[in-house]
């Protein structure tokens, strides 16, 4: 049990929570720029299309930047304090999540990362990076 | 926004209330109390403004028709009501908005008013990526998104902690040289107390950060026509301002430092035709001291990674060469809610009316004002502006 | 707003999705399709645009910083970035608004969007008169304010039954030609269907009310000779607009009927050098048929109390001698929240670039499109707005 706030879908971002609970990661995909976006959104930042196609992310990615959190959300007393960073993926976007599986001192932005999989929470599961060297 | 530079658009008065952490007034009644004030400072008619442009109100957002409620309350009847919703970037938007409707001729005399008091009752309530892709991933306040921000930028040029020490004891100097600022932030501060204190979102500290208060502020905007009928002796012109949301919308910079000022603020500057060494005193927004330091560099005051330097060759209080956030800039007053740019435009304008009482800056003649508004997702802020002020 | 006699402002494309009861869409969803479907018909880069203007959501209430999210969401970088937050008003007064920032020189060509999922997700929650002293001594909606305002109107003038009942079938062969109706009101109705649907606030008919429904809007506005050097040959001018916030403020009309329509309705015609006469269509928001009368009274198309004998004389529909709201309006079209205005708004602007098919008005050439926006305390209403619009 969790007091952390639950993953909720919205109509425009269920695929994106459903694959989550397949331990997936999907990108909005648009094939005319052959350009990935994140997240979700109703249209194509690249171009004027709404019927992108979701594809799944590689996990790979470069830390963009790392922040030790001491103020914990509603849940996450007990894991205070907690890591969260921005992780560039390979295929372009950025993805805001904790890290896991490191010390907050051992992180270096420009670092690789990958993301790793933590507890299912309502409508989806929680994705978290890793340095890719690491052992989740 | 040639118009501005013809001079023709005027702050003819401005009010604010003292900043109270967990006052016991409402929005409606500290707007009620601020109008007050400015009625009585400019003596102009309340019948006689006839637009209103406000702010939503943390205490007040989940009630669509705020405005409407506003003018309601206060005995208004505006041919142009506006609300900003550029977060800390609606002050001076407002402003500008409120020139821009003159100019147009939708009215003549606008009261641009915020009020807030978010300390008694939130009602706002975030959706869409904010409440979806990062709460319930541990995004629990706004300096996370400052800490996160503070770390790309110390990879690149390393952390400017002497120079954010030294802006947060200039600017506390400046409140406790200020009556209207949050008293239980009116205590003098050290170098020494800054990096002592304790890590937030690490690496940011708590005195990095802005303290949430109550609190009201007013401007009334007026063509210079009118101004000087209703006897304005000193009058403030609005001469050039600039914004942008969504900077970067498609991701293509790279570099999550590089925010929206690195457009609006060399492009504001050159439609004042002002260099920034021309700028006499400057009023930053100030959510966070990384901010400042990421809009001295890209308005250009100095160069990217050169802030902390800029800030420690430089006296930057009210005799020195660049005075910084006067009167204690939001770090050091508190932040009213969405009432919050108002701090730091309010004292823009008491410094060029020459009524800045012990901080006041020996005659300035011009001043630059910024708004930072919105936390993005995995970037910076949604909206950055920047409006020039000169006194007439 | 004399400026736009000049036609220096041009309507170049709009586009609207499909209204639906419940969609369980989120706001957010139904303004990147509407978006889309206003890039595509437009052929216009998204770059191009370079000022942003929405109404707020209900479905999103309580956000305070929904012009930005909405930005990011859509992918847009304005310049000017602004939300409007006068009720069903909000539509309108974003034109007015974005020919304002035009017309200043803020930029160039402006989005103006309305989408809200009010009838999947209500988020708002009243404050101020309507929960202190309204709710708590029961009142349970808008139905109510205008069930009053009818029985004030009967008082004086008798209850227009017959008129309101012309309406309803009128708007309602409108609805039944429009496909982007909601589809649950798309059945064929009689004035006797009228007089018999079954009281909801004595005098006020259940037909005589919106129902709330989902949807979005998109108007695309820039300047004449931007219009011209993107090649559009089909625009629409805004020549006249006029706005008022809280008619009356001190209550000096002792008469809760007349509403700020009797100020801005003749104004807005007058800086259009027209008589009622000369408008070819009329797009009366409606909430409330009753709304419809006192706005035909109010801007000067018949005198006081002669709404009914008026109605009587004329033909309604689209085929008539004064077409009104020929799309359904939002009686017979569905009320998408604050994005309501715009099945006004759109419809005019079908009308006047030719679009409107099967219900197309006879080669029209200026069309009056109102907005009414937010119930104040003990009166009609807060916000009252209307606009000229010709076809070039």
């Amino acid at each position: 049990m969790t007091d952390k706030p639950p993953f909720t879908a919205t109509e425009l971002t269920r695929p994106f929570w459903d694959a989550t609970l397949e331990r997936r990661f999907l990108l909005q995909y648009d094939p005319a720029a052959d350009r990935y976006q994140f997240y979700p959104r109703p249209i194509s930042l690249f171009t004027p299309r709404t019927d992108l196609e979701w594809r799944e992310a590689s996990g790979a990615g470069t830390l963009v930047a790392v922040s030790l959190c001491h103020t914990p959300g509603p849940g996450f007393g007990p894991e205070t304090p907690y890591i969260l960073s921005i992780v560039r993926l390979r295929e372009g976007p950025r993805v805001f999540a904790r890290v896991t599986g490191a010390a907050y001192e051992d992180l270096r932005v420009g670092q690789e990362m990958r993301l790793v999989w933590g507890e299912e929470r309502g409508e989806g599961r929680e994705y978290l990076f890793a340095p890719a060297g690491a052992n989740p | 926004m040639g118009f501005l530079a013809e001079r023709g658009i005027a702050i003819a008065g401005c009010a604010d209330t003292k900043l109270v952490k967990g006052g016991d007034r409402t929005a409606l009644e500290l707007a009620g109390d601020v109008l007050e004030s400015l009625l009585a400072q400019t003596g102009i008619e309340r019948d006689r403004i006839d637009g209103l442009a406000a702010t939503p109100a943390n205490a007040e957002a989940s009630n669509p028709f705020w405005t409407n409620m506003l003018a309601d309350a206060l005995g208004l009847s505006p041919v142009w009501t506006q609300v900003s919703d550029l977060g800390g970037g609606s002050i001076i938007a407002n402003i500008v908005r409120a020139a821009a409707a003159i100019h147009a001729g939708l009215c003549e005399t606008v009261l641009c008013l915020a009020a807030d008091a978010p300390t008694g009752r939130f009602l706002a309530r975030q959706s869409g990526y904010r409440t979806e892709f990062m709460d319930p991933l541990g995004f629990s306040v706004l300096p996370i998104a400052f800490g996160l921000l503070s770390s790309a930028y110390a990879e690149k040029y390393g952390l400017p902690e002497r120079g954010m020490a030294k802006l947060a004891v200039a600017q506390r100097r400046g409140a406790l040289l200020n009556d209207q600022a949050c008293e239980v932030l009116r205590k003098p501060l050290t170098e020494e107390d800054y990096l002592a204190s304790r890590m937030i979102s690490h690496p940011l500290r708590l005195l990095d950060c802005v303290m949430r208060c109550d609190g009201a502020n007013a401007f009334l905007v007026t063509s210079t026509k009118t101004a000087r009928e209703i006897g304005c002796e000193t009058i403030v012109h609005p001469i050039a301002y600039r914004e942008r949301v969504n900077f970067d919308p498609r991701g293509d910079v790279g570099d999550i430092t590089v925010t929206g000022f690195s457009d609006v603020g060399p492009a504001a500057l050159r439609d004042a035709g002002l260099s920034p060494g021309d700028v006499q005193s400057f009023h930053p927004y100030d959510d966070f001291f990384i901010a400042v330091i990421l809009q001295l560099e890209q308005i250009g005051f100095c160069k990217p990674g050169e802030a902390e330097r800029y800030i420690l060759e430089r006296d930057i209080g009210p005799g020195g060469a660049l005075p910084i956030n006067t009167s204690g800039g939001q770090i050091s007053a508190g932040q009213p809610g969405l009432a919050n740019g108002g701090v730091n435009l309010i004292e823009a304008v008491r410094q060029l009316r020459g009524e800045a009482g012990p901080r006041q800056i020996p005659e300035p003649r011009n001043a630059v004002v910024t708004g930072i508004g919105i936390i993005q997702y995995a970037r910076n802020w949604g909206c950055s502006n920047v409006l020039v002020l000169e006194r007439g | 707003m004399r400026f736009l006699r000049n036609r220096p402002v041009a309507i170049v494309g709009y586009a609207d999705t499909k209204l639906v009861r419940n969609s369980g869409r989120t706001a957010a969803g139904i303004a990147g399709e509407v978006v889309a479907s206003l890039l595509d018909t437009a052929g216009i880069e998204r770059d191009e645009i370079d000022g942003f203007a929405t109404t707020l959501a209900m479905s999103e209430a309580g956000n305070p910083f929904w012009s930005n999210l909405l930005a990011e969401h859509l992918g847009l970088c304005p310049r000017w970035c602004q939300s409007t937050d006068i009720g069903g008003s909000s539509n309108l007064g974003n034109i007015a608004r974005a020919a304002m920032a035009i017309e200043a020189g803020l930029c160039t060509t402006v989005l103006c969007l309305g989408a809200d999922a009010v009838s999947s997700h209500d988020a708002t929650d009243q404050t101020g008169h309507r929960t202190e002293f309204c709710q708590p001594v029961g009142y349970i909606g808008p139905l109510v304010a205008f069930g009053l305002l009818s029985s004030a109107y009967a008082a004086r003038y008798g209850m227009p039954d017959e008129a309101l009942a012309k309406l309803a079938v009128a708007q309602r062969e409108g609805a039944l030609l429009n496909e982007v109706a909601c589809d649950i009101l798309r059945k064929p109705l009689t004035e006797a269907d009228y007089l018999s649907s079954r009281m909801v606030s004595h005098p006020l008919r259940l037909l005589d009310c919106v129902m709330r429904c989902d949807g979005g809007y998109a108007v695309l506005v820039t300047t004449t000779a931007r219009a011209r050097a993107l090649g559009f040959d089909r625009v629409v001018h805004p020549i006249s607009y006029r706005e008022i916030v809280n008619f009356d403020p001190k209550d000096a009309v002792d008469d809760i009927t007349v509403s700020g329509f009797s100020v801005v309705g003749p104004e807005a015609l007058r800086d259009a050098e027209l008589r009622p006469d000369d408008i070819d269509v009329l797009q009366p928001y409606d909430d409330f048929l009753i709304a419809v009368l006192l706005q035909l009274e109010q801007c000067g198309f018949c005198g006081p109390g002669q709404a009914q004998s008026f109605v009587k004389e004329r033909d309604l529909r689209f085929s008539g001698d004064l077409p009104i709201n020929t799309g359904g309006g939002q009686v017979s079209a569905g009320q998408p929240g604050l994005a309501g205005g715009g099945v006004n708004l759109v419809e005019a602007l079908k009308q006047l670039f030719g679009d409107a098919r099967a219900r197309q008005v006879r080669d029209p050439r200026r069309a009056l499109v109102t907005g009414i926006g937010v119930l104040p305390y003990g009166r009609n209403w807060g916000s009252s707005n209307a606009m000229v619009l010709e076809r070039a």
